[in-house]
């Protein structure tokens, strides 16, 4: 178990939390970190993780860096019962249809391009369709309906935190804090 | 599929340890009585209460899914609990009484229904649970309180928010007093007193708050109540003497069904559920579940049909601070129930909500249509000059807003629960007419700009109503089944009117009223 591929086949999800086994220990890692170490995904598949990424970007700045990719996939990937995407509030479990379906019709939107070559303006333009339900196509969920629950998950890695609400210049004041960063 | 027959027989066995189970257990365990909790979801402590919106979802529902329709959904998944304490592990301690005007709403309106006791049988029982658990509240500020005794406590103190709002009310020709809370404004039977940092929705692990955890669990547990978590109620089993019951059947983690023989079984599994249950119940005698004869079991669900509005102010509201339920109440609306033309049902306003950025409740979630470059300087804005105010509404019950059973299973191979509400039409002018009142409010307070969020359901109410016979009810005025008088049943399933107050201390009061007199009766 020495090589690079064998040593991430023991990621492992908890919670938030996302382990990795290194020299063999095991390391608790947040979304962040887990992005920022470039981890391998569970259950998004590459095109996936891109569309994500650029979505949430362009919605909530700063959600690709605060690990959305590796939040959302994280609690894809353990049982529905014990998510904690805000999704379960408003889907009957399992979740996974709704977020590759919705992200489905979302890759679709770009067309010819890939998602880095499309401008702020452009990603605008797809943002507020797929937010107003116009969007050519779609399929599966309504837009709009997956554009709040993304929007949510997106709100959640970058201003759901510590980090977050000083960032918004607010205490966050936590009885028991949450575990890393979260 | 294995099965296993516990041998044992316990004088009471209790089917869920939230808000109405706890009560029960620790009043029945008090009185000497053998009791067992059966609890389908995790054990859980105070010290599992992360202060993080993202960690509270562990708290929510994670039992059988319940299929929704209608056109104002009960939102089952979001306003049930699971584990250890239920649902109230998580609630905000907004604890007002009902009206007497709630107890004959049929007799006075024509609509809905009647109770089958008034608002001065419960009027001691609300006092009992008053002083055992500490409110914190102004009574005299409450001009449109009920009768009643004093509160234990001061009322939680007002911050900017509350303060800024209740300002807009007044200027209204509006009146405002402290929000009575399940809340701690000073130390209070041996409980610590609230800090103000708004992490009531994740749960408060310091004991500031009435949770199960903190009030009637500790009791009924050093009594020698025991509790079986991960243990699914199915079916309540009929004994061969006609008109009792002898015990549950539940299901383990894994899968294993377990018999458990009572003499006295309360159903305390939330509205859905409890009704579930019953209709789960199914044997030859009774084709259409227990306690169900006369097919009253799941009718007139109900919830309160609620809107949000909120505001950006000028000054610093400081919406970080204070308690999750609010600050302020305005209980003006509510005597006279049919005052707003085309429109039924009393109402309540509960403004200076502590929030946070992000979940559904959260700040960032009132604007969906912000995003991108906007989103920042939004949310840095609403972080410190937000202000919100819920108005809680007074449902209609109506028979055909209904649980049933569906043709779906749950992982033991039992139907799942489907829950059908709709909204009336005069509750839908009442709701029109009250977030128009409420966006004045909080113009007239110094918002500039004041929105809404569409219409949803808080609270889940009725499906097992109590009434004067079975032919009208599922249960007597003491929660017992018309039809089998050892079966009870605890909680908000069992108020034939929502009112339109939130309703744990209701269910608290009610549950003790209904343990009294199982305690007679044993
Ligand atoms: C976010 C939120 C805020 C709230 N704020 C307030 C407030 O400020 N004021 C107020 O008055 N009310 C509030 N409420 C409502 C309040 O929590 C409920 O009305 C109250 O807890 C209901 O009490 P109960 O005993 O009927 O059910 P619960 O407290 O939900 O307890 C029921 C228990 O039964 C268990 N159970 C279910 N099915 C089974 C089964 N088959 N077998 C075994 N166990 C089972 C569940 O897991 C649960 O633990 C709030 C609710 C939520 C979700
Ligand atoms: S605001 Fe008060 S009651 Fe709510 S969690 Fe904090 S200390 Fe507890």
């Amino acid at each position: 178990m020495t090589s690079k591929s064998s040593r991430r086949e023991f990621l492992k999800t908890s919670g938030l939390t996302i382990s990795c086994v290194v020299a063999g220990k095991v390391v608790a890692l947040s979304p962040a970190q887990a992005y920022a170490k470039a981890l391998p995904h569970k259950t998004l598949s590459t095109a996936e993780v891109a569309t994500v990424e650029a979505l949430a970007e362009a919605i909530v700045p700063g959600a690709t860096a605060a690990g959305i990719s590796h939040y959302i996939d994280s609690q894809l990937s353990v049982d529905p019962e014990d998510t904690l995407l805000m999704v379960k509030y408003l889907v009957p479990p399992p979740f996974n249809g709704f977020y590759q379906a919705s992200l489905a019709s979302a890759d679709s939107l770009r067309g010819d391009k890939e998602w880095e070559d499309i401008d702020k303006d452009g990603m605008k333009e797809i943002i507020g369709q797929i937010a107003t339900d116009s969007a050519a196509d779609w399929q599966g969920p309504p837009a709009s309906f997956f554009y709040f629950i993304f929007r949510s998950d997106a709100v959640d890695v970058v201003y759901g935190t510590e980090e977050g609400s000083a960032e918004l210049g607010i205490p966050y004041r936590a009885h028991i804090a949450p575990e890393t960063n979260w | 599929m294995d099965r296993i027959k516990n041998q044992e027989t316990y004088d009471v066995v209790i089917v869920g340890s939230g808000a109405s189970g706890s009560i029960v257990a620790a009043k029945a365990a008090a009185a000497g009585k053998k009791v067992l909790i059966l609890e389908a979801g995790p054990k859980r402590s105070l010290d599992d209460l992360t202060s993080s919106q993202i960690w509270a979802r562990r708290q929510k529902w994670n039992g059988a899914p319940v299929e929704e329709a209608g056109s104002l959904q009960i939102a089952h998944a979001f306003n049930a609990g699971y584990g250890t304490g239920g649902s109230a592990i998580h609630h905000y301690a907004v604890w007002p009484r009902l009206h007497e005007n709630d107890f004959n709403v049929k007799s006075a309106y024509g609509k809905s229904l009647d109770w089958p006791i008034e608002y001065k049988d419960l009027q001691p029982y609300y006092d009992q649970v008053q002083s055992e658990v500490g409110i914190s509240g102004d009574a005299k500020a409450e001009k449109w309180r009920p009768a009643g005794a004093n509160y234990p406590m001061p009322p939680v103190p007002t911050f900017n928010q509350g303060n800024i709002i209740a300002k807009g009310f007044e200027k209204m020709g509006m009146s405002t007093s402290p929000i009575p809370l399940a809340i701690n404004s000073r130390p209070y039977n041996d409980r610590q007193s609230c800090l103000y940092d708004g992490w009531c929705d994740a749960g408060c692990p310091i004991g500031a708050l009435a949770n199960p955890l903190a009030t009637y669990l500790p009791k009924a547990f050093a009594d020698g109540a025991q509790i079986r978590n991960h243990a699914t109620v199915s079916r309540v089993l009929e004994d061969s003497t006609k008109g009792k019951v002898s015990g549950v059947e539940y299901y383990d983690a894994d899968g294993v069904v377990h018999t458990v023989l009572a003499k006295q079984v309360v159903l305390a599994a939330f509205v859905v559920q409890n009704a579930r249950i019953l209709l789960n119940s199914k044997s030859e005698k009774h084709a259409n579940g227990l306690a169900n004869n006369s097919d009253m079991v799941g009718r007139y669900l109900t919830t309160h049909p609620s809107n949000y509005v909120f505001g950006l102010f000028e000054e610093e509201t400081q919406p970080f601070i204070g308690p999750t339920g609010g600050q302020v109440m305005c209980q003006d609306r509510y005597e006279d129930k049919s005052a707003v033309k085309d429109a039924f049902g009393s109402y309540q306003w509960l403004a200076g909500l502590a929030v946070k950025p992000n979940d559904l409740l959260g700040f960032a979630n009132t604007r969906p249509d912000i995003f991108g470059d906007e989103l920042q300087p939004f949310l840095k804005r609403a972080a410190k000059h937000f202000g919100s105010m819920v108005c809680v509404g007074e449902d209609i019950s109506d028979p055909e807003n209904r649980i049933t059973l569906s043709e779906t299973k749950d992982k033991f191979g039992l139907p799942i629960a489907k829950a059908v509400h709709n909204l009336s039409a005069e509750s839908k002018v009442m709701l029109e007419h009250a977030v128009e009142e409420g966006k004045a409010v909080l113009t007239a307070a110094g918002a500039t700009e004041a929105w809404s969020a569409p219409p949803f359901g808080m609270h889940h109410v009725g499906g097992t109503v109590m009434g004067t016979k079975a032919e009208n009810s599922v249960t007597d005025g003491f929660g017992r089944c018309h039809e089998l008088d050892n079966l009870y049943i605890a909680g908000p399933g069992v108020f034939p009117t929502t009112g339109a107050v939130n309703p744990t201390f209701t269910i608290h009061a009610l549950a003790l009223r209904t343990v009294e007199e199982m305690l007679k009766v044993a």
